[in-house]
């Protein structure tokens, strides 16, 4: 009687941790669970697009009338944005999937003329062709620097390029290690 | 002294499943916050419990922040945890989010993991660590 009664505390018991865990498996992995953190951007909208080689790139922005709505940088391996507001032009930098770096530029108050860049090959400027918004390059190598620069001449901002390289060595350096979590 | 069993016992059963709740969904979303910073899977498409097909991103290694300020740099790269070799990586400045998108083919699916960086004013605000990147299919190989 007694044996009886234990197999079905444990039966019970079986019963509801395994409720438990694919109850809380399926809220995890189907989103039922979700702050508004899970999504970080709301729908955005293409302003320009331009093939670099075979990579094709896209500037959109977020359709919203927050200030700081989104406008991102969209390649295939790859996103970054800022924000409608930003006063600071921001750099995109990622492998280009043929050997070299992508290198984009977006002004959110599109003053652009066109970005200076150094690299092996050189020092050029490329123009900006969507009214200084942005501006869309490849990098030979590793590029040295990168500078924005304004409708006016002046100097928007200066990007250390070199930074991509040096945090690649220094995860290469740790891949061995366990992840954290 | 039974009673005393019993509460004890009960105790210890609720923690148990609270534990394997909080598991269950950690591992269902993928998805972490360090420093304030969130990283990990992106909800859609990818991660666990997708359908894997080629040409989906299925790996994707994402950071950011809900205030949407302005960070000097932000650094993501993806590797493969079986081979150690670098997949796919891109940094921006002047930015509040980056994403790294990788498509696994179904055929090779295997583990990734995914190293973070933030730095503001010259400080890692979230210093370079590895995240695990599961793959949806584990089971299928490498």
């Amino acid at each position: 009687m007694r044996v009886r009664s234990v197999s079905r505390r444990v039966a019970l018991l079986v019963f509801v941790m395994a409720g438990v865990i694919g109850t809380s498996f399926a809220a995890g992995a189907t989103g039922l669970i979700r702050s508004a953190t899970d999504t970080p951007l709301d729908a955005t909208e293409t302003i320009t697009q331009s093939a670099v080689g075979l990579a094709v790139v896209k500037i959109t922005e977020e359709r919203s009338d927050r200030p700081d709505a989104a406008i991102c940088v969209e390649a295939p391996n790859g996103q970054a944005c800022t924000v409608r507001s930003a006063t600071e032009p921001m750099l995109y930098s990622g492998t280009d999937g043929q050997g070299g770096i992508l290198l984009v530029v977006v002004d959110p108050q599109r003053r652009l003329d066109g970005v200076d860049i150094a690299d092996a090959g050189g020092t050029r400027r490329v123009l900006s062709l969507d009214g200084g918004l942005s501006v869309i390059a490849t990098a030979v190598g590793a590029a040295r620097s990168a500078s924005a620069i304004g409708q006016e001449g002046e100097v928007l901002a200066t990007f250390d390029t070199g930074r991509l390289e040096m945090h690649r060595a220094q995860a290469q350096d740790a891949v061995d290690e366990q992840p954290d979590h | 002294m039974r009673r005393l069993r019993v509460g004890i016992l009960s105790v210890l059963m609720t923690a148990c499943l609270l534990a394997t709740a909080a598991t269950a969904y950690a591992y269902g979303i993928q998805r972490h916050t360090v420093s304030s910073f969130f990283h990990g899977c992106n909800a859609d498409p990818g991660c666990y419990g997708s359908t894997n097909r080629a040409g989906d991103y299925n790996k994707e290694g994402v950071t950011w922040q809900d205030s949407r300020v302005l960070k000097d740099y932000f650094y993501t790269g993806v590797w493969s945890a079986e081979t150690g070799g670098l997949r796919v990586h891109l940094d921006c400045s002047n930015c509040w989010i980056i994403g790294t998108a990788y498509d696994t083919n179904p055929k090779w699916e295997c583990d990734f993991k995914t190293w973070h960086v933030v730095v503001n004013n010259n400080v890692a605000v979230l210093n370079g660590h590895w995240h695990w990147t599961e793959a949806a299919t584990s089971s299928s190989g490498c």
